[in-house]
């Protein structure tokens, strides 16, 4: 297919590391107007629900794990390295998931929401995120490393969600809408 | 708004996040630049002609991104302090989870308030009259969970976290104090029971 010229320019700039202003501002001005599908956004926000538990998950599981030789000989250990890479995954997800988080409230404020509710949302999900997924480690000890890691998953994952929902409800009662 | 400095957001955004792979001195010299980066863009996202919403947003921003590193990297160093959730602990120091007691406890709070608070938000707005049975259900069992590792770990009651406990005590209408103190007196009890009887089971 060949595009007049004017179109083939704006493409390749728009592929090339720096994009020019105007066409940054095309393309997010577009991205405003819905030709980026709000669904996109939408599955970005939820898929940072269970990048977010799964970092509590890592994390406590991780520091579960019996180490050194404390314990009886007869279980297996894990290396002080097996768990620092651990950790470092659990580090990573938690720092996307929460970035995510981030980007796309940055995403709903330029669309039209209440710098305060989008706040709100984000400060929620953070803190029922970590509050949970702490809770979560603690009802999955006594399944061991692997229920620790499963209850901070899954309560990781119920805070980040119940937490934006929180956060909205919270804002809307004090806002009074 | 001006769309060109929500894409310099972004682009901070992503640098902030990649800061996070390199090496730890470079990381943060390019972690708190991209922080800056994002902070300065939102506010002139909004400004002009927008001030105040640019600077609620950009603050805000800023506080979380700063959270964000606090719990998942070391990138927060004043004075040569590193400050950071998961920072290296001594073997004694460790409380479980690679908390120490203080941080644990803090957690917990936040995580019983969270509950609760999360509870009665589902309660009030989708009518789900068993949310408040749930988030009580999970802060008895943590209670439990947390009551029995004390007493296993040796810790006087709670750690010796009073304000925290006090506050969780409040939050929870005592629910949380009695479900720990039994946990913690009883499993005591039990290996009181068991050590007098010359056995040393795991």
């Amino acid at each position: 297919m060949t595009l007049p010229a004017s179109q083939r320019d704006s493409g390749a700039n728009s592929q090339q590391a720096g994009m020019s202003p105007e066409g940054a501002a095309a393309a997010t001005g577009s991205m405003a107007q819905g030709v980026i599908p709000k669904e996109l956004v939408e599955a970005a926000s939820a898929a940072g629900k269970p990048i977010t538990g799964g970092k509590e998950a890592f994390n406590y599981f991780a520091q579960s794990l019996p180490t050194g030789e404390h314990w009886k000989p007869e279980i297996t250990t894990f290396s002080a390295s097996d768990v620092e890479v651990l950790k470092k995954v659990g580090g990573n997800l938690g720092f996307a998931g929460n970035l995510v988080d981030v980007g796309v409230g940055l995403y709903e404020w330029r669309t039209g929401t209440p710098a305060g509710e989008v706040l709100a949302k984000t400060g929620g999900s953070m803190g029922g995120a970590a509050g949970l997924g702490a809770l979560g480690a603690y009802l999955g000890t006594p399944g061991g490393p692997v229920g620790v890691f499963a209850g901070a998953f899954i309560f990781g994952t119920v805070g980040a969600i119940g937490g934006e929902e929180t956060g909205e409800a919270v804002y809307k009662w004090l806002a009074g809408s | 708004m001006n769309d060109f400095f929500m894409v310099t957001a972004f682009i901070g955004l992503a640098a902030a996040f990649l800061a996070r792979l390199m090496n730890p001195r470079t990381g943060r010299l390019v972690f708190w630049t991209a922080t800056g980066v994002t902070c300065i863009s939102v506010f002139l996202m909004a400004y002009p002609p927008n001030w105040s919403s640019g600077l609620l947003m950009s603050v805000g921003i800023g506080c979380a991104i700063t959270v964000a590193a606090y719990v998942n990297t070391e990138f927060i160093v004043i004075g040569g302090k590193t400050y950071s959730l998961l920072a290296e602990l001594s073997r004694e120091d460790d409380y479980g989870g690679g908390l120490t007691a203080g941080k644990a406890w803090w957690l917990t709070t936040l995580g019983v308030a969270m509950a609760i608070l999360i509870g009665v938000t589902y309660f009030m707005k989708s009518s789900w009259e068993w949310a408040p049975a749930a988030a009580a259900i999970v802060i008895v069992l943590a209670a439990l969970s947390i009551g029995y590792r004390d007493a296993v770990m040796e810790k006087p009651v709670a750690a010796g976290q009073r304000l925290q406990f006090g506050l969780v005590s409040v939050l929870t209408i005592g629910a949380f104090t009695i479900a720990y103190l039994g946990a913690y007196q009883a499993s005591k009890r039990s290996l009181v029971k068991r050590q007098a009887h010359g056995r040393h089971q795991r």
